[in-house]
């Protein structure tokens, strides 16, 4: 893990600012010099991206890295659990789902991108992690706290970006992880270079059975005669995926990107222990295709882009088994979504930055009857560099349109100090928003039905961060936040479930990192999380109580060792107790895990590592109702053929 | 999930503890159970709350007083759990199936529990008296099904959903709601009236509305039983109770009571009142004449509801509003001068002792 301050911006020249339709001259491929065909052995497949206007610069940022996450078999929701502040929630085993929340906020409160492109949630149930396999992500960048200058709605508790493969290999790589409840995880890749352009293209496949032994209680907590050890059924998973990147330069520093991802997953929905189902599936797909370019004007800097993704799923209980009723549900989502962004300098120490972008998003579901929404979002910010430097001041606002809904804002400001050697404080006040999804809208679904009145749900935050890199090798950064969300959408319970905006709460803590090499060879990382939460709604028995599913402690540690051949990790994960309802009378208890490996570097790219999972064998559910695996075994072969270009 | 008080079982129960002279429900007025903070409130004499006297299963719907202790339905766990009434502790606790979801029961002849399972669609018999080790559920009927539930559409016959059920004499009532998919009616409201000792399925009663939630019964020897019919979700406003003579088991009257009628509680007077699922009135009507009342406004929050309500025998009525977690105790169609009292998290069932 790498704590990562924003990059820095440098440059002076004329800023232009121009929408996708022209953009899409600016790309004309033009003829190539001598000097542009040695350029295009250093093309990069990555979907970097600009220094977007929400990027302030003060902005605090966890960078998980795949690659400092061990070699074994790694997941998504691994990653993202490695950054502070991330509440990763595991809904039940290999391939089941999982979701991600930051500083508090719920899953759907919590914006996921990957690349940049915003991955929808249309029911509010948050995007599920497990849809995105690892061998996609070459990176996680975690942005806490409102940044929805850029994202729009949806971020009141941040972002967490993921960034697909970047490697420049010249070769093929493959991972093979084989273990308990007979899963088997692999990817293969391949990246070559062709002319002016480079192609990357992965493969993954996951299948695991799921059907790991769990105690259950039974539903009775003073009843321990009932308690019986059971085997988790119907918790199969089979997930394919495809990653195809392709990147071109066209001349004048002017380059091209295309990505296509698709990914299919089939699985069984065990259900909540109490109403499991045998024989309840969920099949799932998506399609994105992204193409973006990027262009360079003297010392400006533009990009514009589309993109354009279809999901697809279909949920069904055939015996009725998760509700009495039988379900047959199929539901298609088309996500289109266009932007254009550039940064002006402005002089020698500022800048000026403008993004534009419209989204469209269609859902085929009938319980919804077929809803559509169009966004318009436009954000603009600056910096402005005073004190000799010492002080950068961002201010910026997002402005957003979204049909049914009206205009909502998104102004911040942010700052960022030097105030000693490689001592940086960083500061940030925002105010971000969430318009309601089609199912809090829509659904009309038995006793759950939604709300065509809802009017968005926001928040305001605030953050002061402290980051040290005075010591060689070694990385700290603590920081502070608070935020205040008000009209949160609240589902009345009770009779009927129907969303009203009811809702307020206050969240506050501190977040601490600490990344390292202690000696060679020995990387050391960790973080602590410190929430505190308060419900704000002014009812009984809820006022000033904790946020169900909120940890007060999260902390993990991380350590891995290459020495010789030589190949160690181990990965220690502390989730506190939480409670599962509002009037904070029932909770789950606390979680430690500890994975453990070790493995060898076999030479010629090859290595093998054997881990052990859940060690401790703590089974305590991350989530009511939902048991999750106990010590599991796997091992993972690897080979790598060729290198970074 | 709603269910209703067994408020004539407390007076017997009062009854029996006046013989003994020793009140074992000391100076409690009523006992709530709270569906979203899964455990028990008290209500004292003076109007003071014990809030989570005992935590019990998720989503309780229901409590019943049986001798010394009370039984708590929890339908999200399908578990029950016996309480003792003096320690405020849970004795025993049984699971009754998995897929169950456990909504409404009653006591039968032999001190036995029938409860509906509105998932599984089953009637069960429980015995509350076994040991924890050993199987409580004793006998288990499904529910009628396909044609049986006369649908609308052949073809598409919905689930019985079995939600609230009254004992008279050997015979159980149960209301069925007869949905489908959607949860959207399938067929005629209906009541399946069950012979509790042969544990067979005597009779099929088809409602007035579609829809049926609660059933009371009524007279001193159950000669009627009352079953409140709000409709399908979303209500239309035009919510019925439905009289059915216990001795022809057909339906006698229909009393038009306007609103989404829920759960009910008929008092010494012969006054029945009726908890408005659409919102926070009460509704009402005399049993005598079958008039009905102007609905009385309540609980004062848009999206609540009131969820259970039931007089104490000294002229004061106590109704539960689920979404501001109180309990409002007044004189009998004067809820102007209300005490309003904080319970737990969104009272569902309130049990009130008469005394």
């Amino acid at each position: 893990m790498l704590i990562r301050s924003r990059p820095q911006l440098v440059g002076g020249g004329n800023f232009i600012f121009l929408p996708l339709v022209l953009i899409a001259a600016a790309v004309i491929p033009s003829p190539v010099s001598a000097e542009e065909e040695e350029d295009a052995e250093v093309v990069e497949i990555r979907a970097e991206r600009i220094p977007e206007v929400s990027d302030l610069p003060s902005s605090l940022v966890t960078v998980v890295e795949a690659e400092d996450m061990g070699f074994g078999m790694v997941t998504t929701s691994m990653m993202a659990r490695a950054a502070p502040a991330a509440r990763v929630r595991e809904f039940g085993g290999p391939g089941q789902q999982v979701t991600v929340g930051l500083r508090g906020a719920a899953p759907h409160q919590t914006r996921v991108q990957i690349d940049g492109v915003p991955l929808p949630d249309p029911i509010g149930t948050g995007v599920d992690l497990s849809f995105l396999p690892a061998a996609f992500v070459e990176r996680i960048e975690v942005l806490r706290g409102a940044a929805s200058i850029q994202a729009g709605s949806g971020a009141l508790g941040g972002v967490v970006n993921l960034i697909t493969p970047s490697e420049k290999l010249d070769g093929f790589f493959g991972r093979l992880s084989a273990g308990s409840y007979n899963t088997w995880n692999t990817s293969l890749g391949t990246a070559f270079q062709s002319g002016r352009s480079r192609f990357l293209l992965v493969a993954t496949g996951l299948n695991s059975s799921g059907d790991f032994e769990f105690m259950d209680n039974r539903g009775t907590q003073y009843n321990p005669y009932d308690d019986e050890r059971r085997v988790r059924e119907n918790n199969d998973v089979l997930r394919g995926g495809v990653l195809f990147k392709g990147a071109t330069r066209l001349g004048q520093g002017a380059e091209l990107k295309l990505t296509h991802q698709l990914v299919g997953i089939e699985r069984g929905v065990a259900g909540l222990l109490g109403f499991t189902a045998e024989e309840a599936r969920d099949t799932a797909w998506s399609d994105l295709l992204d193409l973006r370019a990027r262009l360079p004007i003297s010392d400006a800097s533009l990009e514009a882009g589309a993109n354009l993704l279809l999901t697809g799923q279909h949920f069904e209980d055939p015996r009725g088994e998760l509700t009495g009723v039988p379900i047959d549900n199929r539901q298609e989502g088309r996500y289109l979504e266009a932007f254009s962004s550039g940064m002006l300098p402005l002089g020698r120490s500022h800048l000026l930055r403008l993004r534009l972008s419209y989204r469209h998003s269609g859902l085929r579901d009938e319980k919804m009857r077929d809803p559509d929404r169009d966004e318009v979002h436009i954000s603009t910010g600056a910096e402005f560099v005073v004190l000799s430097g010492a002080l950068k001041i961002i201010p910026a606002v997002g402005v957003g349109y979204v049909s049914g809904t009206g205009f909502q804002w998104a102004p911040a400001l942010g700052a960022v100090a030097e105030v000693a050697d490689r001592l940086f404080l960083r500061a940030n006040l925002a105010r971000a928003y969430r318009v309601p999804n089609f199912s809090e809208l829509f659904l009309q679904s038995g006793y759950a039905v939604g709300n065509t009145d809802l009017e968005p749900e926001s928040a305001w935050s605030a953050d002061l961060g402290i980051e040290w890199a005075g010591l060689e090798n070694w990385r700290f950064a603590l920081a502070g936040f608070y935020a205040r969300y008000f009209d949160l959408i609240v589902y009345t319970s009770g009779f009927r479930y129907r969303p009203i905006n009811v809702g307020q709460a206050e969240m506050g803590g501190l977040e601490l990192e600490i990344a390292g090499k202690p000696i060679e060879g020995l990387e050391l990382a960790g973080h602590y999380t410190l929430l505190l939460t308060a419900d704000r709604s002014g009812r009984p028995n809820r006022e000033g109580k904790k946020l169900p599913g909120r940890p007060t402690h999260t902390a993990g540690l991380r350590a891995w060792l290459k020495w010789k051949r030589l190949l160690a990790e181990a990965d220690l994960y502390f989730v506190s107790s939480n409670y599962v309802n509002e009037a904070n009378t029932k909770e789950l208890s606390s979680r430690l895990l500890l994975d453990a490996g070790i493995g060898i570097d076999a030479g010629s790219g090859m290595k093998v590592m054997l881990q052990v999972k859940n060690l401790l064998d703590d089974q305590v559910n991350d989530v009511r109702g939902l048991p999750l695996p106990g010590i599991s075994f796997f091992i993972t072969v690897g080979m790598t053929r060729g290198g970074r270009t | 999930m709603r269910f209703f008080s067994i408020g004539l079982l407390a007076c017997l129960f009062a009854a029996s503890c006046g013989q003994s002279g020793e009140p074992l429900l000391g100076d409690y007025r009523a006992i709530v159970a709270n569906s979203l903070g899964e455990d028990i409130s008290l209500i004292h004499d003076d109007y003071s709350v014990t809030k989570s006297a005992v935590s019990v299963g998720s989503a309780p719907n229901q409590i019943i007083l049986r001798g010394r202790e009370a039984i708590v339905i929890s339908s999200l766990s399908n578990s029950i759990q016996v309480i003792d009434i003096e320690t405020w502790t849970v004795v025993r606790e049984y699971n009754v199936g998995d897929g169950c979801n456990p909504y409404m029961g009653a006591l039968t002849q032999d001190d036995l529990l029938v409860i509906t399972c509105n998932q599984s669609n089953e009637l069960i018999l429980v015995d509350p008296d076994v040991g924890m080790e050993a199987e409580a559920v004793l006998k288990r009927m499904d529910m009628p099904a396909g044609d049986e539930m006369y649908p609308f559409e052949p073809t598409n016959p919905g689930s019985a959903r079995p939600q609230g059920v009254v004992v008279v004499g050997h015979r159980a009532y149960v209301t069925l709601a007869n949905l489908d998919a959607s949860w959207a009616p399938a067929g005629p409201g209906l009541v399946l009236v069950v012979d509790v000792a042969a544990w067979t399925k005597d009779k099929l009663i088809q409602l007035s509305k579609t829809s049926p939630a609660s059933v009371y019964k009524a007279g001193s020897a159950g000669e009627e039983i009352y079953v409140t019919c709000p409709g399908p979700y979303q209500f239309d406003g035009a919510g019925i109770v439905d009289v059915i003579s216990t001795s022809n088991g057909e339906v006698d009257t229909t009393i038009e009571i306007g609103g989404a009628p829920g759960r009910m509680w008929i008092d010494g007077d012969g006054n029945a009142w009726v908890g408005d699922m659409n919102g926070g009135n009460i509704l009402g009507f005399d049993t005598v004449s079958g008039q009905v009342v102007d609905p009385i406004s309540l609980c004062p929050t848009q999206d609540d509801y009131l969820s259970d309500l039931a007089t104490d025998g000294r002229g004061n009525m106590f109704a539960c509003c689920f979404g501001t977690d109180a309990v409002h105790v007044f004189p009998v169609g004067n809820p102007a001068d209300a005490e309003v009292l904080e319970v737990g998290d969104g009272p569902v069932a309130i049990l009130v002792i008469q005394r």
